[in-house]
């Protein structure tokens, strides 16, 4: 198949676009943070494609369906999601640096999603529950909610890093040059929670559509649902703490960490509780 | 001003309008689904009583532990979480709508006052640029316009966005909203199946929760099951064809797949399982003493009675019981004895004889027929929860993408020309604002500049 090539060398060339970001930084060369950036944006074109192509195939195997609906599937959309967020990060605030911080995700993710033993990346029809239109929607908005939520916590951690250093300024310096202003950085932790939390919302919302067309109830406490609303709730508590209390960029960035653990126990959580509706491949 | 001691009532209100409050409720709904997802809900009792004990059980019971999300203490943390965001709408609202119509003063006062400031001097004389700034301000921030001309200045004020500061208040209706839809969804609507075998009618079915039947006011009837599969043996779609009959007649036939589901009368019908069970079941009766054997038929819904054995009433039908073949299973009760699990396999026409009863019963013929398994639901309250989850993404979009940004202008009569003062104000999102003025400064400049 095609996309999986494709998909393998888009693994191998987030390596590269890591390591130029990591080198960038090393010898202090603003020309290989600019060639990083480059290569991230190929890299991330080829990603895209090798995302259709898999789409395309399995219509040419008889059985066509979007390719969000395994773990495999829904793994290679994350670092697809993280990647863009990370890049229009990049483009808005002209940090090239962070690559460093975020690249690596991706890269893993996809190296994790192409070689466990537990993943198969086989192509394999829909069983009647998943074919439907809102559960397109849900993934995909779902995964954009991830990756702002994620975004949101590499910045965070850059902000605690920050603070040791809160001095130096934006020029000079290695941890002047890697990371953003303290403030930038906070305003930048609002803004990607805000993203995750609209999207969340929107993902919470087309689920609920989904479930009560296929089931008949919109909500039913399983598992995976109650960790997704936990997350909802959690960045709920941060946003109205931040505006009506006025907590500081240090609480928000340690809550957003918070947060999103609980996005990750929510997208790979349900291994360790009871199996519910989400369990992939399971139903 | 002196300070006015609070009334109790106001306390209270004060409390359940406090964010504080909805901090600790949220983080409360929270903690309880956390715990929610670590215990089990809705196991079997004797599932916890064997990990738990018979104390730990008891506490845990008593507190509604297996069954947390509808424990009237939970429902009781949602009900304080309404009345939290109705009170603190209540109290904010018309602070609010204060800001929102405050009368605007157009004095040089503002210009201490506001967050951003700009400044450009332009050597055409005052008179000249007049026209164009009130037209570059109206068109920018169209809302609540407002000037002060004079030969020496022009004051002018603009807004937009304002409805920006309502975006909470629409985001915490919807909350309300999907509250009262999910409320009077538990209150008047039902969740139940069905179970109908091919060709089968029936306008009764189980309610979930409590297994009791319930009257639909009208019958269904099972046309036809069918299943098919992929190539590879995963299922591809499971569809049923179904009448409506009401009154006697035949008033709709629709099809019911997964995900596509067929809703009558405000209740709706969802593919939900299926299998196969036994039809016109016929049976060998013989004496165990000895004699001919008789056949019977059973009819597979009713008790049928057989001379000699009792009442006879299908209880299950095995296509493949333990791998010997199809079996049925029967009830039979024999007098004022309890009714006795009989199990006959087609293959084994000798292994009622272990039952010593008087007659040795065997399975003789039957059919296979497709039954399929149907939620039966009805939710007049779905409706309100999908406009409340509409507003809420309407609500978080004009909350964080809008903002309410107001600008004044002050233009001065120099000996040499004009001085341009801009200062802004704006409710979020001000690094945004700050870029948004710096361009309307350069703008200004650029046409009047050019225009000399
Ligand atoms: C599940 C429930 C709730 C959701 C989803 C929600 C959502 C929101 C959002 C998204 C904002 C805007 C935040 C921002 O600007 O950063 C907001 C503002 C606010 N919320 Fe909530 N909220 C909820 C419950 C509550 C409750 C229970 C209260 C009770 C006190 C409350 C009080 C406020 C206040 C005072 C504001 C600020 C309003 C303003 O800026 O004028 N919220 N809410």
């Amino acid at each position: 198949m095609a996309s999986s090539y494709i998909l393998s060398a888009v693994t191998f060339a987030y390596l590269i676009c890591a390591t130029l970001y990591l080198f960038s930084l090393v010898f202090k060369k603003s020309f290989l943070a600019l060639l990083a950036t480059v290569i991230t944006w190929i890299t991330l074109g080829g990603h895209t494609l090798g995302i259709i192509l898999r789409w395309v195939e399995s219509y040419q195997l008889g059985f066509g369906h979007a390719p969000f609906s395994n773990l495999y599937e829904s793994l290679v959309f994350f670092a697809w999601t993280i990647t863009l967020v990370y890049l229009l990060v990049e483009r808005k605030t002209g940090h090239r640096a962070m690559g460093v911080f975020v690249i690596p995700i991706s890269f893993l993710t996809l190296a994790y999603a192409s070689f466990s033993p537990d993943i198969s990346s086989k192509i394999v029809p829909l069983i009647p529950a998943l074919k439907s239109n809102w559960l397109i929607a849900h993934v995909i908005t779902c995964f954009l909610g991830y990756a702002g939520f994620a975004t949101s916590c590499g910045l965070s951690l850059m902000f605690l890093l920050r603070m040791n250093h809160a001095e130096i300024g934006p020029q000079d310096g290695f941890w002047g040059r890697l990371i953003p202003l303290s403030q930038t950085l906070e305003e930048l932790i609002y803004q990607t929670i805000l993203i995750g939390f609209l999207f969340l919302t929107i993902g919470i919302g087309t689920g609920a559509i989904w479930a009560h067309t296929a089931w008949g109830t919109y909500w039913s406490w399983d598992p995976k649902e109650t960790w997704s609303l936990i997350t909802w709730l959690i960045y709920a508590f941060i946003l109205h703490g931040r505006m009506a209390r006025g907590w500081s960029g240090k609480t928000m960035a340690i809550l957003s960490l918070v947060g999103f653990m609980a996005v990750l126990f929510t997208y790979l959580g349900d291994k360790y509780l009871a199996p519910g509706l989400h369990s992939y491949g399971a139903k | 001003m002196s300070i006015k001691k609070k009334s109790i009532g106001e306390h209270v209100f004060d409390f359940f309008a406090s964010v504080r409050l909805s901090l600790i409720l949220l983080a409360g709904v929270a903690a309880v689904s956390i715990l929610g997802t670590l215990i089990p809900q809705g196991e079997e009792p004797e599932v916890y009583a064997q990990y738990l004990g018979p104390r730990l059980f008891d506490v845990f019971e008593s507190l509604g532990f297996f069954d947390m999300y509808h424990a009237p203490w939970f429902l009781f943390i949602l009900l304080l979480l309404a009345l939290n965001l109705i009170g603190c709408s209540l109290k904010r609202f018309p602070k609010t709508m204060g800001i929102l119509k405050a009368p605007i003063r157009l004095d040089e006062g503002v210009f201490k006052k506001e967050e951003f400031h700009y400044q450009i001097k332009l050597d055409a004389p005052l008179e000249r640029v007049k026209t164009f700034l009130t037209d570059v301000v109206a068109k920018h921030y169209p809302n609540r316009p407002a000037q002060d001309d004079s030969p020496e200045k022009l004051m002018l004020y603009g807004e937009k966005g304002g409805l920006s500061r309502l975006g909470p208040y629409i985001i915490h209706t919807s909350v309300l909203l999907i509250f009262l839809g999910a409320f009077i969804g538990t209150r008047w609507g039902f969740e139940g199946r069905l179970t109908l075998s091919e060709g089968e009618r029936s306008g009764v079915i189980r309610l979930k929760q409590t297994d009791m039947p319930k009257e639909l006011g009208f019958s269904v009837k099972c046309d036809k099951f069918s299943v098919s599969f992929y190539e590879n043996g995963m299922p591809k779609e499971y569809r049923t064809d179904l009448t409506v009959i009401e009154g006697g007649r035949v008033v709709e036939k629709a099809a019911i797949r997964v995900n596509d589901p067929f809703t009558y009368k405000g209740v709706t019908f969802y593919q939900s399982n299926y299998g196969t069970m036994g039809d016109n079941i016929t049976l060998g009766v013989r004496p165990a003493a000895g004699g001919e054997e008789k056949i019977v038929k059973l009819d597979s819904h009713l008790e049928t009675p057989i001379p000699g054995v009792g009442l006879v009433k299908l209880a299950n039908f095995y296509p493949n019981l333990m791998k010997m073949g199809p079996a049925v299973k029967l009830a039979v009760a024999a007098g004022a004895e309890e009714p006795e699990a009989v199990v006959l396999f087609q293959k084994a026409p000798d292994f009622d004889k272990r039952r010593q009863g008087k007659s040795i019963l065997t399975l003789k013929s039957f059919t296979e027929r497709y039954y399929t398994g149907l939620q039966v639901n009805s939710d007049p309250g779905v409706w309100l929860v999908w406009l409340g989850c509409g507003i809420m993404v309407a609500g978080f979009l004009i909350t964080f993408y809008v903002s309410h940004r107001r600008i004044y202008v002050l233009a001065q009569s120099q000996p040499d020309g004009t001085i341009i003062t801009f200062s802004g104000r704006v409710n979020r999102n001000k690094l945004a604002f700050k870029r948004e003025l710096d361009r309307l400064c350069q703008t200004v400049q650029a046409n009047l500049q050019k225009a000399e």
